[in-house]
Parts: structure tokens; C-alpha cells; sequence
């Protein structure tokens, strides 16, 4: 039986506990409040550091245009930062093209085609490429395979083009074939004679192509190729893990209905699976992309850090040099110097990454909540 | 499009995706395969005598009874070695030509007395005809000497003597000034000279012996410079001669030879059996070229040191197979060259655990926020956007932001520290945390929640003793995956935490001193060693301990998410 005292003790409970509740809530929700804090934080700090630069017009249009880098001179200093934005530039451009489509074909592969057990086999391997830290990736970038590439780069090259393009040429041969002959020559023998010929004449063009690469010399391992495709291998595992997250959302209804329709699983593929996975896809190739373009330390190692724009502008045998991998190279030496025009220039190319980072990351979340919602 | 072609086209599409299934396993392989071979090779590998030596003397290493003997019978292999060399330095032959070309000299410089008349013919002359007439003179007298020096100099490849010879020389060269400086004493005597005579005689009367010294020392200096340059050869590889010689120098790759095998046949290979050696061109302009010491030293007592080392290499080394575990645990020594990477684990490790226990609390706390309280709505959206966005912002940016914010701004120290560096790398790993908790806390079945709420508890009992033991493993696994992430981040704590030297911080100078760290060394050791060979399998060491390090993080996580599985199946 309650008495009056124990109701008033019991209240009092109640609202020291209702007390308790609101005051550990808004505890909780002021320790949420970190990670947006610390964006707040980084974008203001960065940019006030980065202010000073740019409050100087001139040196704004010299940081887009000009490709003249000597930050630290004491008389005359040039902030021109063209070629860093291009070796930025062209080490993505090169790694996505290596990675997206090894990766989309891994996880379409993983997902598709391979069984379960296999599928369960490769799942430590991708974690593992995407668990090893990037200096380790450098070190190999400049230990071991810079020297391979400058000394056997022709034969290397030459190979992978063969061995990568050939398959591809013949297969792409083949449709063309069908395309284009399939309505005169109805016998098929005949057909199957040509398809295989004109294969054949295609990785012999794909041959013929890889040919002359043979001689090709390299006078530096550390190039823009050397760090594309180092890049390349770390960025890998996110395009295929989440590519494979969007495959594997993709209905069973979808797969079945394309096959029952009498489909083989290429076109099923192509026709059907990447069509409907391909906002999740998006969001795998800009999350990839987001790997490499904030990756440090392998481009620092690895491009050689040339401050030219390679000549052609496509010629990934020269070294490039990056954002990233000048703010690091720099700013170690700028440490003491905090509050000089170098400081304050390397601030500035923070601030452009930064803000690429951030629509990067913008368009990707754009993008995946498409995804998202639309699973559901 | 035809069936087949279809069918063909299917099939060859599955065999493509197969091969770049092939192409990720093998970039992984390629990767591993020579990191993890020549990283155990940092631990295990052939080493010589000197890497006992270097623990013992430096790390105060027990020696077993068995590597005493391997180093006292290297010392034996290499007593003959340095009698050659010593006995060459200050050869046996020295005193003797010593003695006889100072008998030479001392004749030539008494034979001067009989050619009073003529000097004095030559002093009547002016100009340069006195200086000619007073050289014809000269060369008369000195002539007994300036063959034997011819002789020596040509002999002294052969004799071994061309070191001592130089010293002689230099000796003789210098008592030219009192040769003259006497004469003109005796000839005065005779008869008074006028000053311009005198000093016609002071300059003149040596002048030709000390031009013959000059040239003969030139000449000997290159002959003895590619001794020098096999000399620096052999102290490369074996280190210093004597207990003496040791303690004077400075640097410890002086001290000690080579430490391994692998790098002592380099260097047998490129500065002992190849030299460097000097030559003029026609120009005069100084060139270099290698050439076998073998071939060049070919007649002299120096081919014999080449052949006796290229004979006893292996026992003047003492090889054998080693572990040397202390890899892990002693301090490096001269940039690296000796000794183990103990500071730079142990700098990982305090930065790696600083990060966690600042950023596990906080992501776990609002995780939980997230999981459990919050109720949609736009503010909770905004904070939910704002981890993503903050996983998406670029490493070095971080770094940067440390050191503008944390050291400059808040001075949480007064340059890099660990502390700097571990708040860094929490603010970097704290969305991945929150992400992976969250999970975490979602796995957990509604019915958990009912269930606890039901029997009366509050929110904050049921998150505590229900909702947490349930997702934690799980959680665990989130958090020791970002531990490998923060162990290997190095753009984050270049500019926070991070120095190339430095010694192992004890536990209280964290919040204020820098430390080495395995990542950033790793870049330093293999962008900025000066002498990147000699440390190669430091650098591959370094790697594979952080790889290692890292892997084993994820395989515990990967072991922990296995166990839960089977955990939740059963």
C-alpha cells in the first residue's frame, strides 16, 4: 500500500528522471553535433587561411592560368598552378580509366556469374586492397614497380594493351560481323568463317597496335602512368563492393523476366542489371573518384613531381605532379614559414580540393539517395 | 543477331569477367609477394659478423659462445688482410729508400761546394741569363739525386712504396729552403753577394729539384688516391680495423662493415673488386672512370689484398643466417643503417590507440543519437549529411586542418604532437565509426527494444543493457577496421604529428613532442634516404610491419564479423 510519502518520493523520481533523460538527450545530441562541427570547423579554417590568397586578384588569375610554380622565391614569387590542377586532372582521368571498368566487370562478375563460395572467396581479397594504407601502395609504386616500368616499361606496356585489347576487339568484332553481313550471307558455316576471321583481324590490329609500343623507353618510372595505375588498384575495392551492393539490389524479378525472355545473361547484363544498378554504379565510380583524387601519398611518390604539362597533353609517360602531393611536398618545409604566401597558397589549393571534394560527395549522396529511395 | 553469335558472345564476356576477377587476385599477389619476401628478409637474412659486433657493442647483446668464435675467426681471416695493408701504408722498403735518397741528396747538396766558380760565372750574368746559366749549374750537381728520385718513383708501384715515398719527398721538398739558405751563407763567405744575386740564388739553386718533387708527388698522389678509394672499399665492407681506430670515428657505418650479405657482395662487387680511380685527359681536365682493381693494381702489392679478399670474403665476414627479432624493438642507429624501427612502431601504435579512444566514445555515442533518438526531421538530416561529408573530405585536408586549427588556432601544443596528430586522425575515422555503428545498432531486432521496454526499463537502461551488449561485437568490428585506417593515414599527420627522427616517447611526452611514425618514415626512408640502398630492407620491413599491422586489425575485425554470423544463424 502506498503512502502519501512514497507517492511524492515516486513523483519526484519520475521527474528527476524525466530531468535526467532530457539532459543525457541533449548530452547525446551534442556529441552528434561533432562531425558538423568539425566540417564547419574545416571548411572555415581552410578557407580563412586560404583568404589571403585570394584576396589578391592578379594572383588568382595566375593560380588558374599560368603553369609558373616558385612560391617560396623571396623576390618575385609565381603562384601559377595550372599544371598541378592538370596532373590532378589527368591521374584521375587515368586511374577511372583503368579501374571503373576492371571494377564494374569484377563486381558484375562477383555478383552474376561466380557462386556463392567463390564470391565469399574474393570478399577478404577486395577488403584486403582496400584495408592496405596508401604509403604502403607508394612504396610499392616507387620501389618496385617504378624500376620495372622504366626498365621494361615498352615490353610492359605492349603487353597489357595486347593481352587487355585484344579480347575486347575480338569481341566487339564479333556483333560488328553480325551487323553488318548477318542480312547477305545466310549460310552458317560460311558466317561462323567470317566471324572468326574478322576476330582474328582484330586482335591482329590490336597486335599491330601494341607492336611498336615494344620499343617505347621511359625515362622515368615515376610517371603519371606509374600513379594512374596504382590509383587504379586502390580504388578498386570501392567500386567493386559497391558496385556489387547495387547488382545484388536489383530485383530477382528483373534477372528472371530478362532471362525467361530468352536473353543470354551478356544481354541480361548489359540490357537489363546495369541499367537498373546504374545510379548505385554512379555512386561507386564518384566514390572511387573521391579516393583518388585525395590520395596523398601514392601520387606524391609516385608521379615524379615534374611541374610541366607533359607534352602531348595525353602522354602518361611523363611525370605530372598533384594537388595533393604539392600541398604535402610544401608544406613540410612551409611549417615554420605559417603565415607566408606559400602558406597561404598551399591553403588555397586545399580549399579547391576541398570544395571538390565536397560536390563530389554532394552529387554522390544526390545521386545514392535516387538509389536509395528507389530500391525501396 | 544470330544465336550463336549470341551464345558466343556470352560466353566470351564470362571468360573477360572472369579475367578481371584474375587481374584483382593477381594485383594483390604482385602487391604482397615481394613486400612480404623481402620484408621477412629484414628479420631473417644472411648476415656477418659485423651485425653481432654492431648488437654487442651498441645494444649490449649476450653473445653466444659460438658467434664469439665466428667473430674471433673473422678477425683471424682478416689479420693477413690488414698486415698487407699496414705493411704497404708504412712499408718495410721505406726506411731503406730513405736512408739511401737522403744519402743522395746530403752528396748532391756537398758536391755544391765544387761548383763554387761556376755559380759565381752564372751571378756575373743579368737577367735570365743568370737564371738559365744558374739552372745549367743546378742541374749538374742535383743530377745524382734527380735520377735516384726518377728511379724510386718508377719502382715504387711495384716496391710498394709509392705511399712512403710522397712523405720522403715532402720532407726533402722542405729542406730545399735550407740548401739554399746555407749556400748563400758559404758563398758569401767567399766572396759578397749583392741582393739581387742572393736572391737569384734562393730562387734558382732548388728550383729544379722542387719542380721534380712536385711532378713525382702528383704522380704518386694518383697512384696512391686509387689505393685510398680501395681502401675506403675495404673499410666499407669490413668496417674499422681495431678497437682504436673504431672508437675515433663518428658514424656508425664507419664503425661497422656491412651487416648483411646481401649488401656486403654489393659492395665487394662496386668498391673493392671495382674501383673508382682519377686520370687527366690531354686537357688537363680531371675524368673518372671504374676499372677492375684486379687489372689496375696488377704488379703491386695491392693486386694480392684484392685477391686475398675476393679469396677469403666469406670468412672474413663470418656469414650466417640470422633472426634478429630486435627489428622490432631496438632503436634505429646512423638514419636507419643499423638497428630496428622500434620508435616508429611504437609512434603507431600511441597515435593509432589516441585516435581510437577519442573517436570511438563519440562515434559510438552518436550512433546511438542517431539509432535510437533521433526522429527524422530536417536537423537530424543536416548532422546525418554531415558525416557523409565529412568522410568525403580529402586526408591531406585534415592534416591541414590540424595544424591551422589544432596547432595554430587552439595550440593545443606548441608544434606537432601526438596528441594533434591522434585528434586528427579521430576527426578522420569518426564517420566511418558512426556509419559502422549504426549498422550495428540497426542489426539489432526490434523485439530486443519491446522486449526491454516491456519489462519496464527506461530508454537509457534498455540501451545499456540490451540494446549495446547486442550490437557491440559488431560495433567492435567498425571500430577496429578505422584502428587500421588510422594506423596507415599518413597525409593527416604530416603536418600534426609526424617527424622523420626522433627517439620512442614515453607515455608522458605525448601531448607534447612529435613522434616517428611507420607511415611517414616509410616515405622518408624511401623518397629522402641518401643512401637508399644500404636501408632497403629497412624500407621493406618498415612496410611489411605496417601492412602486417594493418591486416591483422582487419582479419581480427573479419574473425569477430565470422563469430557473429555463426553467432546469429545459431
Amino acid at each position: 500500500m502506498k503512502t502519501g510519502k512514497n507517492l511524492i518520493m515516486d513523483v519526484r523520481n519520475c521527474a528527476a528522471q524525466a530531468v535526467i533523460a532530457h539532459l543525457g538527450r541533449a548530452a547525446l545530441l551534442a556529441v552528434t553535433v561533432i562531425p558538423t562541427a568539425a566540417v564547419v570547423f574545416i571548411i572555415f579554417f581552410i578557407a580563412k587561411e586560404a583568404l589571403p590568397f585570394f584576396e589578391n586578384l592578379a594572383n588568382v588569375r595566375e593560380f588558374f592560368t599560368s603553369a609558373n610554380w616558385a612560391p617560396s622565391r623571396d623576390t618575385d614569387p609565381h603562384f601559377g598552378a595550372l599544371s598541378i590542377f592538370y596532373g590532378t586532372l589527368m591521374v584521375t582521368v587515368g586511374s577511372c580509366a583503368v579501374a571503373v571498368p576492371l571494377g564494374v566487370l569484377a563486381a558484375v562478375c562477383l555478383t552474376e556469374i561466380v557462386g556463392r563460395k567463390t564470391a565469399q572467396f574474393f570478399k577478404p581479397i577486395v577488403e584486403l586492397l582496400a584495408a592496405v594504407p596508401s604509403v604502403a601502395y607508394g612504396f610499392f609504386a616507387i620501389v618496385v614497380f617504378a624500376p620495372i616500368l622504366q626498365n621494361h616499361g615498352g615490353a610492359l606496356i605492349a603487353s597489357a594493351v595486347f593481352f587487355a585489347g585484344a579480347p575486347v576487339a575480338a569481341i566487339v568484332a564479333l556483333p560488328l560481323v553480325d551487323v553488318l553481313f548477318g542480312r547477305f550471307i545466310k549460310n552458317g558455316r560460311l558466317r561462323r568463317a567470317v566471324e572468326i576471321s574478322m576476330s582474328a583481324v582484330a586482335v591482329l590490329g590490336v597486335g599491330a597496335v601494341a607492336y611498336p609500343l615494344l620499343s617505347l623507353e621511359i625515362s622515368s618510372g615515376t610517371n603519371a602512368l606509374n600513379a594512374s595505375i596504382i590509383l587504379a588498384v586502390m580504388a578498386l575495392p570501392t567500386i567493386v563492393s559497391i558496385s556489387q551492393d547495387a547488382l545484388s539490389s536489383v530485383g530477382r524479378d528483373m534477372r528472371e523476366g530478362s532471362l525467361a525472355l530468352g536473353a543470354t545473361r551478356f544481354e541480361t547484363v548489359f540490357k537489363v542489371l546495369l541499367p537498373c544498378a546504374k545510379s548505385g554504379i554512379a555512386v561507386a565510380v564518384i566514390l572511387g573518384l573521391m579516393r583518388v583524387v585525395g590520395e596523398t601519398m601514392v601520387v606524391w611518390m609516385a608521379s615524379g613531381n615534374s611541374l610541366k604539362i607533359p607534352e602531348p597533353f595525353y602522354n602518361f609517360l611523363e611525370p605530372v605532379r598533384t594537388l595533393t602531393a604539392t600541398i604535402a611536398g610544401e608544406m613540410g618545409e612551409a611549417d615554420q614559414s605559417t603565415g607566408s604566401a606559400r602558406y597561404h597558397v598551399l591553403f588555397a589549393m586545399s580549399l579547391c580540393l576541398l570544395l571538390g571534394g565536397l560536390f563530389l560527395n554532394g552529387i554522390g549522396q544526390w545521386v545514392g539517395s535516387g538509389f536509395k529511395s528507389r530500391g525501396k | 543477331m544470330n544465336t550463336s553469335t549470341r551464345n558466343i558472345l556470352d560466353r566470351s564476356f564470362t571468360a573477360l569477367a572472369y579475367a578481371s576477377l584474375a587481374a584483382m587476385a593477381a594485383a594483390v599477389i604482385l602487391f604482397l609477394a615481394p613486400i612480404v619476401y623481402n620484408g621477412i628478409g629484414a628479420v631473417v637474412f644472411n648476415a656477418t659478423v659485423e651485425h653481432e659486433k654492431f648488437l654487442r657493442e651498441n645494444l649490449d647483446a649476450e653473445l653466444s659462445d659460438s658467434q664469439a668464435a665466428r667473430i674471433a675467426s673473422a678477425d683471424n681471416a682478416r689479420k693477413p688482410l690488414y698486415a698487407m695493408m699496414a705493411e704497404y701504408e708504412k712499408s718495410a722498403g721505406a726506411a731503406a729508400l730513405a736512408e739511401r735518397l737522403d744519402a743522395v741528396f746530403d752528396s748532391s747538396v756537398k758536391s755544391m761546394g765544387g761548383y763554387s766558380d761556376k755559380i759565381f760565372a752564372a751571378l756575373e750574368l743579368g737577367g735570365a741569363a743568370r737564371a738559365e746559366a744558374l739552372r745549367r749549374v743546378s742541374l749538374d750537381f742535383w743530377k745524382p739525386y734527380l735520377d735516384a728520385l726518377g728511379a724510386a718513383v718508377d719502382k715504387s708501384a711495384s716496391d710498394g712504396t709509392s705511399i712512403a715515398l710522397v712523405e720522403i719527398l715532402r720532407r726533402q721538398g722542405e729542406r730545399l729552403g735550407g740548401v739554399s739558405r746555407a749556400e748563400i751563407a758559404e758563398l758569401s763567405k767567399i766572396k759578397k753577394l749583392g741582393f739581387s744575386q742572393k736572391s737569384a740564388l734562393r730562387r734558382n739553386i732548388g728550383e729544379i729539384v722542387s719542380e721534380k718533387i712536385a711532378a713525382s708527388i702528383e704522380r704518386l698522389e694518383t697512384q696512391n688516391r686509387a689505393y685510398e678509394t680501395f681502401r675506403a672499399g675495404v673499410a666499407e665492407l669490413l668496417g674499422a680495423r681495431n678497437t682504436a681506430e673504431r672508437d675515433n670515428l663518428k658514424l656508425m657505418r664507419q664503425k661497422y662493415g656491412q651487416t648483411r650479405m646481401d649488401g656486403a657482395e654489393r659492395v665487394l662487387e662496386n668498391s673493392v673488386m671495382r674501383i673508382v680511380v682519377y686520370g687527366r685527359d690531354s686537357n688537363g681536365a680531371e675524368f673518372q672512370r671504374r676499372v677492375d682493381s684486379a687489372e689496375y693494381f696488377r704488379g703491386t702489392p695491392v693486386e694480392k689484398m684484392v685477391s686475398y679478399i675476393s679469396e677469403n670474403f666469406e670468412k672474413m665476414l663470418g656469414a650466417h643466417m640470422t633472426v634478429y627479432l630486435g627489428f622490432f624493438t631496438d632503436n634505429p642507429y646512423d638514419a636507419n643503417i643499423f638497428g630496428g624501427i622500434f620508435p616508429m612502431i611504437l609512434g603507431t601504435f600511441y597515435l593509432t590507440f589516441g585516435a581510437m579512444l577519442i573517436a570511438a566514445p563519440l562515434g559510438i555515442i552518436a550512433a546511438i543519437y542517431f539509432a535510437e533518438y533521433a526522429r527524422g526531421g530536417k536537423i537530424t538530416g543536416i548532422l546525418d549529411m554531415c558525416v557523409g561529408t565529412l568522410a568525403g573530405v580529402p586526408s591531406i585536408v585534415f592534416g591541414l586542418f590540424g595544424l591551422a586549427f589544432l596547432i595554430n588556432t587552439v595550440k593545443i601544443s606548441d608544434s606537432k604532437s601526438v596528441l594533434a596528430g591522434a585528434m586528427t586522425l579521430a576527426l578522420l575515422i569518426l564517420p566511418t565509426i558512426i556509419r559502422s555503428c549504426q549498422e550495428a545498432l540497426k542489426a539489432v531486432p526490434q523485439s530486443y527494444r519491446e522486449a526491454a521496454l516491456g519489462l519496464g526499463a527506461g530508454k537509457w537502461t534498455a540501451i545499456c543493457t540490451v540494446i549495446l551488449p547486442a550490437a557491440l561485437p559488431s560495433m567492435l568490428t567498425g571500430i577496429i577496421i578505422s584502428m587500421g585506417r588510422a594506423a596507415g593515414e599518413t597525409a593527416p599527420i604530416i603536418f600534426t604529428a609526424a617527424t622523420s627522427t626522433g627517439a620512442a616517447l614515453a607515455l608522458n611526452e605525448i601531448f607534447t613532442q612529435a613522434t616517428p611514425a611507420l607511415p611517414w618514415n616509410i616515405y622518408n626512408i624511401c623518397s629522402e634516404h641518401e643512401m637508399a640502398e644500404r636501408v632497403s630492407h629497412v624500407q621493406y620491413g618498415m612496410v611489411l610491419t605496417l601492412v602486417g599491422i594493418v591486416l591483422a586489425l582487419n582479419a581480427v575485425a573479419i574473425w569477430l564479423r565470422a563469430r557473429l554470423q555463426n553467432k546469429l544463424k545459431s
